[in-house]
């Protein structure tokens, strides 16, 4: 990292940003510009350190010194939290509340990255191939995106699971493809700004291949806006798929899991508070946390969408 | 204007046509025979066979298609495996309460929202702003089915001052102000993500208007703050925000799914989930149609209506 300095000068004058010099072995390319604009971001620092704990936890779930999330006692079901040894109490079947969050907190970083994944590169493919050639290739994609399109996100998820049948992994899929016409369309619009651009024309002109040209010039040009909208994104899968499982349609019992949780929670809601409040506390923070990074990452990359 | 009315309706009939294609092979690949589903397990294979025949599903997929296309436009969509009552009677119905709880979260978000993008924007950098821009990025982070849970602890079963589960109460009359009473704990709750997105939009275009020219200029003709905003700022500034509100209004029919879950909430999006569950695919596909049709028609009006309050807009 370069000198970041710490303290405004004395008449209160902002100063102006110093081109960083280059240490050996250190390159002051736009990357460290990046950093530095990241570092300097308060409310993204708060989503890295909410999703890195709760990454954390979730790596380390198998050393920690906590229950299996699984395993029930029905003697000391519904502990309220503090009670009976549980910290953060436990459910209907007396299993651990606080080792089933941080279990199921594996469950929904690995849905919320892979999905927005998935759904970055199907769309951004189908973008990619829609926007650079063109022509029917344009309309058919075009078509199939306006069709989605009709569907609300919600929906079309729903009606993918309904089709996949229930699960996981079927959800985490519905709930990509259902995201796939925004990546598509994104990716399009941003791909026949590129085309247009002079070097782009210059290395046609020169007989580059068109495999050429999107890998070393589209490409890396429409990256920087696509992984805004897939960071920007990635909270919205996270709570999207914990809904489904919520209504039974995605994870399935006993897998210790957010929206399952909830679920359980919402069954005995009037006798424990505790079984369905905590788990989503931990969804709460998690999609903030996303969210924060995902802003803060617009605001560093792609300026123009900075509200 | 009229040739743009009439280029959209036509684009209209090819999205609706699209959407009859995925919901036609949505209930087609789904896993399950219909004719199996609809006589049980326990069934003779020639029973079967007839079944198969008599429904048409051994005749070729296009023709399955054109029938089952015709059939549709005549407000045929079959029966409900479970109840055995026709499509479109169950869907209606349930579909009147999904449309209270969205259109009255729909207003509620379109108020607020407005309202406080509105001032934050006018404090910009006051205490008005951060606090609210803070608790609209806490909203839309909110999963809606927690949020709803939270509502009926404090407010249903703690405080015990509204219901928290089902439209009407067991022993109530059934009125106008028993419904409004189930009414406010899902509205709110399904508000919730709407009123975020809808003020931080109006905050950031009404802070987009401010910084034009020509409101300089009617501050420096001596405009009093209060008019420059009520007149020249604010009506500009909602014209993007208008379009917002119609697509979230087609986003809270797909949306209310979870709520109604939560609530027990007797509209569409719960009967779709226990239709998914219990494999009665007539009522999935029918349900997600009326759903989708009923998106894409106010899609198409809030263009109209972008287009007719912003004069700019033209798409040729």
């Amino acid at each position: 990292m370069t000198d970041i300095p710490r303290q405004l000068p004395a008449d209160g004058a902002v100063p102006r940003p110093v081109a960083p010099i280059a240490r050996s072995g250190e390159h002051a390319g736009p990357r460290s510009t990046l950093l530095r604009q990241i570092a300097r971001d308060p409310w993204m620092m708060v989503g890295l350190a909410i999703v890195v704990v709760i990454g954390a936890l979730a790596i380390l779930a198998p050393f920690l010194p906590l229950p299996d999330p699984d395993a029930t006692e029905p003697a000391r079901r519904l502990a309220a939290p503090g009670e009976l040894g549980y910290p953060l109490g436990s459910d209907q079947l007396g299993r651990d509340i606080l080792s089933r969050i941080v279990w199921g907190g594996r469950v929904s970083l690995i849905i919320g990255f892979v999905s927005a994944g998935l759904a970055l590169v199907l769309g951004g493919a189908l973008g990619l191939v829609s926007g650079y050639f063109g022509g029917v290739a344009d309309n058919l994609v075009m078509r199939v995106v306006d069709t989605l399109m009709a569907f609300p996100y919600v929906l079309l998820a729903i009606l993918l699971v309904a089709m996949l049948g229930p699960g996981l992994v079927n959800a985490m899929i519905a709930v990509a493809i259902a995201n796939v016409s925004f990546y598509a369309r994104g990716v399009r619009s941003a791909v026949l700004l590129t085309r247009g651009q002079e070097y782009v024309e210059a290395s046609r002109a020169i007989g580059a291949t068109s495999f050429h040209i999107i890998a070393r010039q589209i490409v890396p040009n429409v990256l920087p806006t696509a992984l805004v909208a897939a960071s920007l994104n990635v909270g919205w899968m996270i709570t999207e798929t914990a809904g489904l499982s919520f209504i039974g349609l995605g994870a399935q019992p006993p897998t210790a899991d957010w929206g399952t949780m909830l679920a359980d929670g919402r069954a005995v809601i009037t006798v424990a508070y505790h079984v369905g409040t905590l788990p989503g506390i931990a969804i709460l923070a998690l999609v903030i946390g996303t969210n924060l990074i995902g802003e803060g990452l617009r605001d560093a990359l792609d300026p123009r969408f900075r509200g | 204007m009229s040739r743009y009315i009439l280029q959209r309706l036509f684009g209209l009939i090819g999205v609706l046509f699209g959407v009859s294609i995925v919901l036609f092979l949505a209930l087609h690949l789904a896993p399950g025979d219909p004719a199996q589903l609809l006589l049980g397990p326990l069934v003779r294979p020639d029973d079967l066979a007839r079944l198969r025949q008599e429904l048409g599903l051994d005749r070729p997929l296009p023709v399955q298609y054109v029938t089952w296309l015709g059939q549709v436009l005549q407000g045929d969509l079959g029966r409900s495996i479970a109840s055995h009552r026709p499509v479109l009677v169950e869907i209606v119905e349930r579909f009147q309460a999904t449309a209270l709880l969205a259109g009255a979260s729909l207003l509620i978000s379109a108020v607020v929202g407005i309202t406080v993008g509105v001032l934050a924007a006018i404090n910009r950098g006051g205490w008005i702003d951060r606090a609210s821009m803070v608790l609209a990025l806490v909203s839309m982070s909110t999963p809606s089915f927690w949020l709803g849970m939270v509502f009926i602890i404090v407010f249903s079963l703690v405080l015990g001052v509204l219901p928290g589960s089902g439209m009407i109460s067991p022993r109530g009359d059934g009125g106008v102000l028993d419904v409004l009473a189930h009414l406010v704990l899902p509205a709110l709750t399904l508000a919730a993500v709407p009123t975020a997105v809808i003020s931080r939009l109006t905050r950031s275009s009404m802070l987009e208007v401010i910084g034009l020219d020509y409101v300089r200029t009617a501050r420096g003709k001596g405009l009093s703050e209060r008019r420059l905003v009520v007149r020249h700022v604010v009506p500009n500034a909602l014209i993007g925000v208008a379009t917002l509100v119609g697509i979230e209004a087609g986003y809270l029919l797909a949306g209310a799914v979870l709520v109604e879950t939560v609530f027990a909430w007797p509209g569409l999006g719960s009967l779709l989930v226990t239709s998914i569950l219990k494999r009665d695919f007539p009522i999935v596909q029918g349900g997600v149609m009326l759903i989708a049709v009923s998106y894409v028609l106010i899609n198409l009006v809030t263009d109209l209506a972008y287009a007719y309050l912003d004069p700019r807009i033209r798409y040729d």
